[in-house]
């Protein structure tokens, strides 16, 4: 392979999430020679949470892509090589956007790296004695009993593929009708839920490493309410905001003014984040939940807010993430909606140091000026990492929340 | 697995005589609920006309806005946030739809 003269450059499959480490492109959006633009959508990637359309970091002009559509690879994989556009620069790692540090605890948790982090052509042979393999070839080459060392890999920088796999196995052994049993039974039990693996895995990690406190306050949401139903009156429904916008509007006042509670746990330290990113879990009905975040939420107005919130919401419940949405969030929000439960002790996503949530609104006893009256009330908890945080930044983080909700004019 | 027939059937079975409009807001509901939630689409030709589907469906405040931001692009009819507390059933929201939005 010749050096390349900083005119090529290749880009790399995403991280998407803390737990993901392989992906599929299920449809190109771009084809050879386009000329494509940092943050244009060139691809849809299947992860096993969601399908992802992901972003480009670097103008250029595609010249080959290196994977095949349904091609299940790792993270980190190129999958296209670029040009770079007549005259600009090819791409070095700091163009990578702000994001969570990449250092990772092990190599099943590589998330987190910027999205192009290794993008410029390096040399796609592994350095370690690994053998390059797609995680399907590694498996199917288990199940049948094949060295994945006597394999030539077809696959990019002659990484063993499925096809290597298949075609190994048929012209050895064929495989026996037990065989395919057996495998189409594993792919069943892998794709059972996936989502329900990885977010087993996440949270136990969580619950085993992060040593969480919780804290809860009772917020009068009385200003609140009658301020949005103010508000909404006489707009077009596309400009009536909910409740949900004000509480990830404030969330990102009050971290912004606590910094400490606005990053990552890495290598046994704090990490601050440059930008308030609020990510926010969203349920879906199949099951399980995902976790979008909207990046520097704390210069964004309320209506940017609704804006962007809504465009998650739907963009999740119809499996259109888009990947910029998917790494580098700070501080996580669950918000638990009108008919769910009063208040939740949360369990924080890792490496995120703190997790804020709202219960539902509900008639509450409440006293104003020593008299006793009733009020729509939630109860916003916070869950944060003692390794990060002691309980007085914590309780200051909620009453700088409970004095942003008590003026949502303000917000 | 239900055909499109089929839920047709059940669409006329469970809805009360009325004018070619109400069918049309019907299924103007019905589309608006299955755009927003794909996967309910199959619960949609059983559902009760006279249930509050919102909380039956389990949909929540931003399915809600979804929904009724569909309906009152389609419709051209405005929906005043001070009307949702009686737009819990198909047949209510039917019926406000019908009578343009009073």
């Amino acid at each position: 392979m010749s050096e390349p003269a900083g005119e090529t450059f290749e880009y790399t499959l995403p991280s998407l999430g803390a737990d993901m480490d392989e992906g599929r492109v299920i449809e190109w959006r771009v084809g050879r020679g386009d000329t494509v633009h940092r943050g244009d959508l060139v691809a849809v990637v299947e992860t096993e949470k969601s399908d992802i359309d992901i972003e480009i970091w670097h103008d250029g002009i595609i010249d080959e892509f290196l994977v095949d559509v349904g091609e299940l690879v790792d993270v980190g994989t190129p999958i296209a090589r670029l040009r770079t556009i007549d005259g600009k620069p090819s791409p070095a790692p700091t163009s990578a956007p702000a994001s969570a540090p990449a250092p990772s605890r092990s190599p099943s948790e590589p998330a987190f790296a910027p999205p192009i982090s290794a993008a410029v052509a390096a040399p796609v042979a592994p350095t370690d004695a690994r053998i390059p393999a797609s995680p399907l070839a590694r498996r199917l080459a288990a199940d049948r009993g094949i060295d994945l060392a006597i394999l030539s890999g077809t696959g990019p920088g002659g990484a063993v593929i499925e096809a290597d796999v298949v075609a190994a196995s048929s012209t050895s052994v064929p495989p026996s009708p037990a065989d395919t049993a057996k495998r189409s039974t594993d792919t069943a039990k892998r794709s059972t839920d996936p989502m329900r693996t990885l977010i087993a895995e996440r949270m136990s990690t969580a619950n085993r490493e992060i040593p969480h406190y919780h804290l809860a306050r009772d917020l009068d949401l009385g200003p609140l309410e009658s301020w949005l139903a103010e508000h909404n009156t006489n707009r077009p429904i596309g400009e009536r905001l909910l409740p949900a916008a004000c509480f990830i509007r404030a969330v990102a006042l009050a971290t912004a003014g606590h910094r400490e509670l606005n990053g990552w746990w890495v290598d046994d330290r704090f990490e601050p984040a440059d930008s308030v990113n609020v990510a926010m879990a969203i349920s879906l009905r199949r099951g399980g939940l995902v976790t979008p975040h909207i990046e520097h939420a704390d210069e964004r107005s309320l209506d940017e807010i609704m804006g962007a919130l809504t465009e998650r919401v739907a963009a999740a419940r119809t499996g259109k993430l888009r990947s910029s949405w998917m790494t580098g969030a700070s501080i996580t929000i669950t918000n638990l909606g009108d008919t769910g439960a009063d208040l939740v002790h949360g369990v924080i996503s890792p490496p995120q140091v703190a997790l804020v949530g709202f219960g539902r609104s509900r008639a509450h006893p409440w006293v104003i000026d020593d008299e006793l009256v009733v009020r729509p009330v939630t109860t916003a908890t916070l869950a944060a990492d003692h390794r990060a945080t002691d309980g007085a930044i914590g309780s200051r983080f909620l009453a700088t929340l409970a004095a942003l909700i008590d003026h949502p004019e303000d917000l | 697995m239900t055909t499109p027939d089929d839920t047709r059937a059940a669409r006329e079975h469970t809805d009360p005589p009325g004018g070619h409009e109400q069918v049309e807001f019907t299924m103007m509901i019905l589309s608006a609920i299955a755009d927003v939630a794909p996967e309910l689409e199959p619960e949609l030709a059983d559902l009760d006309h006279d249930v509050d589907f919102w909380t039956e469906l389990q949909l929540d405040s931003m399915d809600h806005l979804a929904v009724v931001t569909r309906l009152a692009e389609q419709s051209g009819i405005d929906i005043a946030e001070r009307d949702y507390p009686h737009l819990t059933t198909i047949g209510s929201i039917r019926d406000f739809l019908a009578a343009g939005g009073r």
